[in-house]
């Protein structure tokens, strides 16, 4: 109860509470514009960040993850284009509601649905951090290096695509992740005499790359293919509706916000799982729901035309990973996602570590991002309903030949703050040309990021735990000394093992299906 | 359909380089250092073969388009290119006023539907300028300035 006071009275600092609000109203602005996301506001703000108190800049950071998946509902429902990509099942009902003539209602059950899902994730960050925290002080070298290991192969397994490329994300992640002195003998790898690289690669522009470069290449890439292909964007509805929900409606949607705020609780707290898996199951779950509730009765309109639950489900769900994302990274230090795995760059940049001594070392900031989500997301909502209106106008307000630029100067620098040198723009342009190229082969980032986040820690671990057991490498599997080393080692085989082998009978049963068809065509 | 035109088969190839270019570079490092990235080298060069392989077997890999590509070189590549000179320009000392203008205003007009439109200019000195005060008075990061600038703002 004193930890949670803590947090509260760091947190009602008028400058803490005033920078979660900026955090909030950026992020709401931020998601409400097509093509720019979480990842791109952090890749702004984390640089900008450098300069404030650690306590303005976490809750700045707060704010801002809070809000933009609410600002990426907005853009979703007026023209059906996702502000962010978690956003993207919500323009399917949402905007067809707004056709309706009903966008204020649309825009209202978005907002309502994302507070309720971050507020119940606040609380699981609240109620799980802390004792997982306290459980992983027991962890030593061998423990943690299981553990990298585990959140690598979750992150890899639950990518849902090849493992092959997961895996190769994965191990170039971690190779770059060597460049630098050794931890163990001093010697410099892969540095070729420079000495910006001594430290190893600077970790904010190489974030900052990664993300805000490579959206910058990707939203350069759709402007000159609409360019070609003479694209223009839609109109936008007029909102003449009340925003706010009825009572009745909320009691209605009562079920599909608590499903799919445990939906994406859960997948939250995975690492590697991510907003959009939590999305599409809440989606099914509530599509059955409806269907078998209200499809069809008078006054419902069919699946995916504007359903309330349509909006609801989407918007529950991926306000309910914000803060669940946290859980790991605060309690275990990995990340839960890649914004997650952005923090980590606005805390190192002020000189904290993630993990469980988080907790020892700076109480007071870690126990203010656990009940700083509970109140951002209860904030939100309020100024939510009030910028609505002039956010959904902000869309098509600032043109994207500017917007792109923009960010790009901003990134860059940004990253040049970091260390005030152009070598840190070098690396910000490498990463996000390599960032690009990586969407463009189909090669999952989320591997790379963790890979470059853990890579050091989990090198040390290993050679640290190797040279207590004499080189044996058994240690990790030893159920008697170390046996939670082994249940993590467990996992990470199951993850690994579970799609490759859920893939492999997915080809079984189409090549089945595929001789049956041919056996009944001869 | 051509081997040579799928795209998991040249991602294969690049990593399969990189990951004995690393292997050779580890050799090289002492003794305790050079485990543990040769042990990664070696895997990731066991990877990319496998990509290579699964991509010469699959028959709906994807495979590189033409007008893709064109759109990849005008779009991202010329941005690459434009943002790699400006660093250049920022290191030889031109300043960060000038070259972030000049680049902004190419980047702007290079995209927008009406190219030659001298509002681009106005634009991007708005935007750089109102950058450079929120960096270097605000948050107080010495970006690089002109001498002369600097005894204006002394």
């Amino acid at each position: 109860m004193d930890s949670i006071l803590l947090g509260f009275t760091t947190l009602m600092d008028p400058g803490v509470l005033g920078f979660m609000l900026i955090g909030i109203v950026a992020g709401l602005i931020v998601g409400s514009i097509p093509g720019l996301n979480d990842n791109i506001a952090f890749a702004i703000f984390i640089p900008l960040s450098f300069s404030l108190s650690p306590t303005y800049a976490l809750a700045l950071m707060v704010g801002l993850y809070c809000a933009t998946a609410v600002g990426g509902a907005i853009p979703a429902i007026m023209v059906k284009v996702p502000g962010t990509a978690s956003a993207i099942l919500t323009a399917v009902d949402g905007h067809a509601m707004a056709r309706n003539g009903r966008a204020g209602q649309a825009l209202g059950i978005a907002i309502s649905s994302s507070v309720f899902g971050g507020f119940l994730s606040g609380l699981v960050l609240l109620f799980f951090a802390p004792p997982m925290a306290a459980f992983a002080l027991r962890f030593g070298y061998v423990e943690n290096f299981s553990l990298g290991i585990l959140g690598m192969a979750s992150v890899i397994g639950l990518l849902g695509g090849s493992v092959v490329k997961g895996l190769i994300s994965a191990v170039f992640g971690l190779l770059v992740a060597t460049i630098g002195f050794s931890q163990q003998s001093g010697y410099p790898r892969f540095t070729y005499g420079l000495d910006n690289l001594y430290e190893g690669v600077p970790f904010v522009p190489l974030l900052v790359g990664l993300f805000g470069i490579t959206a910058v290449l990707e939203l350069t890439e759709e402007l000159v293919h609409d360019r070609r292909k003479g694209i223009k964007t839609a109109d936008m509805p007029r909102i003449t509706d009340s925003l706010l929900p009825s009572w009745s409606m909320m009691k209605r949607l009562m079920p599909t916000w608590l499903q799919c705020s445990a939906i994406g609780n859960i997948i939250g707290i995975i690492p590697g799982a991510g907003m959009l898996m939590a999305i599409y199951m809440g989606y099914e779950r509530s599509s059955r729901r409806y269907k078998r509730l209200y499809e069809g009765k008078p006054g419902e309109v069919e699946w995916g035309k504007g359903a309330p639950e349509g909006i609801a489900a989407p918007e529950s769900a991926n306000n309910a990973v914000v803060a669940s994302s946290m859980v790991p990274l605060l309690s275990l230090g990995i990340p839960g996602n890649s914004v997650s795995a952005l923090f980590i760059g606005a805390l190192m940049i002020q000189g904290m570590v993630p993990g469980p001594l988080l907790f020892m070392d700076h109480p007071d900031i870690a126990w203010m991002i656990i009940v700083g989500f509970l109140a951002a997301n209860i904030v939100m909502g309020p100024i939510a309903f009030l910028l609505v209106r002039s956010i959904s106008g902000l869309v098509f307000l600032l043109p994207k030949h500017v917007l792109v630029p923009t960010i790009a100067l901003l990134c860059l620098t940004g990253a040049y703050s970091d260390e005030n040198s152009v070598f840190s723009i070098v690396i910000a342009l490498i990463s996000g040309t390599v960032g690009y190229a990586f969407r463009k082969l189909d090669i999952p980032h989320a591997p790379l990021i963790l890979a470059l986040v853990l890579g050091r820690t989990i090198e040390d671990n290993l050679s640290n735990t190797l040279s207590i057991s004499g080189g044996d490498w058994m240690i990790f599997i030893d159920p008697v000394g170390h046996p939670i080393s082994v249940a993590l080692m467990v996992g990470a085989v199951l993850f690994m093992v579970g799609p490759m082998i859920s893939g492999a009978r997915k080809r079984l049963q189409a090549r089945r299906q595929q001789t049956e068809m041919e056996l009944q065509n001869s | 359909m051509h081997v040579v035109k799928r795209i998991d088969f040249w991602s294969g190839l690049g990593f399969l380089i990189l990951g004995a270019w690393a292997f050779m570079t580890a050799r090289g490092f002492d003794a305790t250092s050079s485990t543990y990235p040769m042990f990664l080298a070696a895997i990731l060069f066991g990877l990319a073969a496998l990509l290579i392989v699964q991509s010469v077997r699959d028959p709906d890999a994807k495979t590189v388009h033409p007008e893709s590509t064109r759109i990849l070189l005008l779009g991202p590549g010329m941005r690459i290119v434009a943002w790699g000179g400006w660093a250049v320009a920022l290191a030889a000392g031109g300043g960060y006023l000038l070259p972030s203008i000049v680049v902004f205003a190419l980047i702007a007009a290079w995209v927008a539907p009406v190219r030659k439109d001298w509002r681009h200019l106005l634009v991007a000195v708005g935007l750089v300028l109102v950058v450079f005060f929120m960096f270097y008075v605000v948050f107080d990061v010495p970006l690089p300035i002109v001498d002369a600038l600097q005894d204006l703002l002394d």
